[in-house]
């Protein structure tokens, strides 16, 4: 009599997750005391036997990442007690007695890919960082976006996306901006003349970027987007996804008619020196408003931003202004040629701010009513005019650090009591930009006719003419998405 | 235009501080200040060639809005006397002298030289900035004076700011500083 056939009654567990190594219990009888362990199927790459006995074998498997799901094989084989072997009913020892038992391979529990803030550098080196896949970020408007997928080290893949390829609301990614110029990188294009990479960036083993991008606006404050990356492992239908919500806040309006800053226009008039241009004039100017009693535009913020963090310690509200095609006309003897001003940024980015206030700010536009000859003389001026327009965007930087920095300030044009001029500094920040929230288009027209002849409506011999253009309305604030842009600056004609 | 060539050539003699009795109005006596003026720098000590860096606040002591302009042609900066410790006015820098010359003189157009016979005064933009009483600008200011005056020969100097008050036409000082140069 031969020794007993093995007996398999149980594995526990019995569905093995691809990518992992399992430890499992067979559990049976006639095992003997040197059985042996053998799993077939696709995909399982190792097999060992940790301990046994007669009725119980503990073991390990391992099922590769791209494994398909199937069914594996397991065999126990029986060599007897004592590593004898059997004695068969015919005599002849040393034959072996095999018992099986199925375990299905289940991919339906692979390892997800994680996914962490940052643009990585390279080889997945930010793939040790805090998993933000499956939370709700609470992001603002102007901060840089950047995020990397991780998935398992040493695994190749045949495909991969993130979902959606565009990041949903509006986007840019950059906008470059000084006195020299303002341009807006578009996601997918750009007016800077180096096109920037489009689509998802993404290394060859084991991270993935989502290219860099910043929301303009917030879709309406308290609106989620969810960006969704999804891959293939290499040869099979393995695949793992891994999602991330934002929550994109920005100011919000509290102006009427829901805007974000109000424009209160002036009066365009003749005034005289020690009057016009704040009180400094030393000629009559032909002006709107005369920045000492009489602004020829008024701006205010109504508006409420967010509060930090998401938003940065230094976070502020700015201004930046366009203007033209202006033009100057004068009537002397000898003749002065027309003064054209072209279109571009009016004398400084941002538009100049007191410290500490950067909430108002004001321009009275206008032309000096004198003129000079070759020697710097004066000469005679009968007549002077001016056709001026403007464009004042008010925009909202969160001022966020960016990697390494520990704080920051945004970009301000400020007036400094000792030069008496504006000093422009450009942000620090490195981790956001500037966003626009709306604009207003103003100008004014006025013509003025010295009559030689004291004027009450002026205190000059200047008189403003009736055939100027009306009187300044109050401009329309609308709110907008769209960037200034400018390739020039118009200086100031001194 | 003469008398403003004359003027600058006052200043490049004399230091801002010289010419400013001869380019304004004598002060009123008694006059109430409309600001307060305080300066300030973060290091009493420097080396001989190193910026000499000071700050200037300038405090709405009235009852009325100040107003600030920038816009279109040049404007006189603010003031300093600089003495060194003989109590002797220390000379400006030719930087100093052309900074101080600013608003002065009438700036070359840049169409002269054009068929164009008149050059057109200034235009464009006028930025005004209102103070509101007991509110004060320029506590980030900061400028450096060595650009302006020859702060070469180690001693002490005092610095002292002053700027024309348009309401109580008259010059409205600040506290003075002393700065000690060394080799």
């Amino acid at each position: 009599m031969g020794d007993p056939t093995p007996v398999i009654t149980g594995v526990n567990p019995n569905n093995w997750p691809a990518g992992a190594q399992t430890s499992f219990t067979i559990t049976g009888s006639g095992f003997g005391t040197a059985p042996t362990l053998s799993v077939t199927g696709n995909g399982v790459t190792g097999s060992a036997i940790t301990s046994s006995t007669d009725t119980q074998i503990n073991a390990t498997v391992t099922i590769a990442a791209n494994a398909p799901s199937g069914i594996a094989t397991i065999t126990v084989t029986s060599t007897g007690y004592l590593g004898s072997g059997f004695v068969s009913t015919g005599g002849s020892g040393g034959s072996t007695n095999s018992a099986t038992a199925n375990a299905s391979i289940s991919t339906t529990q692979g390892v997800n890919p994680t996914i962490v803030w940052g643009p990585d550098s390279g080889g997945g080196a930010n793939c040790g960082g805090t998993n933000i896949a499956g939370t709700q970020q609470n992001v603002v408007v102007g901060q840089q976006i950047a995020f990397t997928a991780c998935f398992p080290q040493g695994e190749t893949i045949t495909s991969e996306m993130w979902s959606p390829t565009v990041p949903p609301g509006t986007v840019v990614s950059g906008y470059n901006a000084s006195t020299a110029g303002g341009c807006v990188v578009s996601f997918g294009q750009t007016t800077c003349g180096t096109p920037p990479s489009t689509g998802v960036v993404c290394g060859t083993s084991s991270y993935c970027d989502f290219p860099m991008f910043y929301w303009v606006d917030t879709g309406g404050n308290g609106q989620t987007f969810t960006i969704t990356y999804q891959y293939t492992l290499n040869g099979t239908n393995y695949t793992g996804s891994a999602p991330v919500t934002f929550n994109v806040t920005g100011p919000t309006p509290t102006g009427p008619n829901g805007t974000f800053f109000t424009a209160t226009s002036g009066t365009v008039n003749v005034w005289p020196a020690g009057v016009a241009k704040g009180g400094s004039a030393v000629n009559p100017w032909l002006e709107f408003g005369n920045a000492l009693n009489n602004n020829g535009m008024s701006l205010q913020v109504t508006a409420t931003p967010p509060n930090a963090p998401p938003a940065g310690a230094y976070a502020s509200f700015q201004w930046v202004q366009l203007i033209g095609p202006n033009k100057q006309q004068y009537v002397t003897n000898p003749a002065t040629p027309n003064g054209t001003m072209g279109t571009g940024l009016d004398n400084w980015y941002p538009y100049p701010t007191l410290q500490g206030d950067p909430d108002q700010v004001s321009d009275s536009p206008g032309l000096e009513l004198i003129a000079y000859d070759m020697s710097h003389s004066i000469i005679p001026i009968g007549e002077g005019a001016e056709v001026f327009s403007a464009t004042m965007y008010l925009m909202w930087d969160p001022a966020l650090p960016g990697p390494g920095q520990q704080s920051c300030h945004p970009a301000s044009s400020i007036y400094d009591p000792i030069s008496k001029t504006v000093t422009p500094t450009a942000s620090t920040c490195t981790g956001s930009i500037p966003v626009p929230l709306a604009y207003a288009s103003w100008g004014f027209g006025g013509d003025a006719i010295n009559t030689l002849q004291t004027q009450q409506s002026t205190n000059t011999t200047w008189l403003l003419q009736p055939c100027s253009a009306p009187q300044p309305s109050t401009p329309t604030v609308q709110s907008t998405t769209a960037y200034p842009t400018w390739t020039n600056t118009v200086q100031n004609q001194n | 235009m003469r008398g403003q060539l004359i003027l600058a050539l006052l200043l490049a003699l004399f230091g801002s501080a010289g010419a400013r009795a001869a380019r304004e109005p004598k002060t009123r006596a008694n006059a109430k200040p409309a600001f307060k003026i305080t300066i300030s720098t973060p290091t009493t000590t420097v080396k001989a060639g190193s910026p000499v860096v000071v700050s200037a606040r300038i405090e709405n002591i009235s009852d009325r809005d100040m107003n600030f302009v920038v816009g279109p042609g040049p404007r006189k900066p603010m003031g300093f006397i600089v003495l060194d410790s003989d109590g002797r006015p220390v000379p400006q820098t030719p930087n100093g002298i052309k900074f101080y010359s600013r608003g002065t003189q009438k700036q070359p157009s840049a169409k002269q030289g054009s068929a164009a016979k008149g050059i057109p005064g200034e235009a464009g933009s006028v930025i005004g900035f209102t103070v509101k009483p007991g509110k004060t600008i320029g506590e980030k200011s900061q400028d450096d004076l060595s650009k302006w005056w020859d702060f070469s020969k180690p001693g002490k100097y005092t610095i002292q700011a002053e700027d024309w008050d348009r309401a109580s036409k008259s010059f409205v000082k600040s506290n003075t500083i002393t700065l000690t140069v060394t080799p």
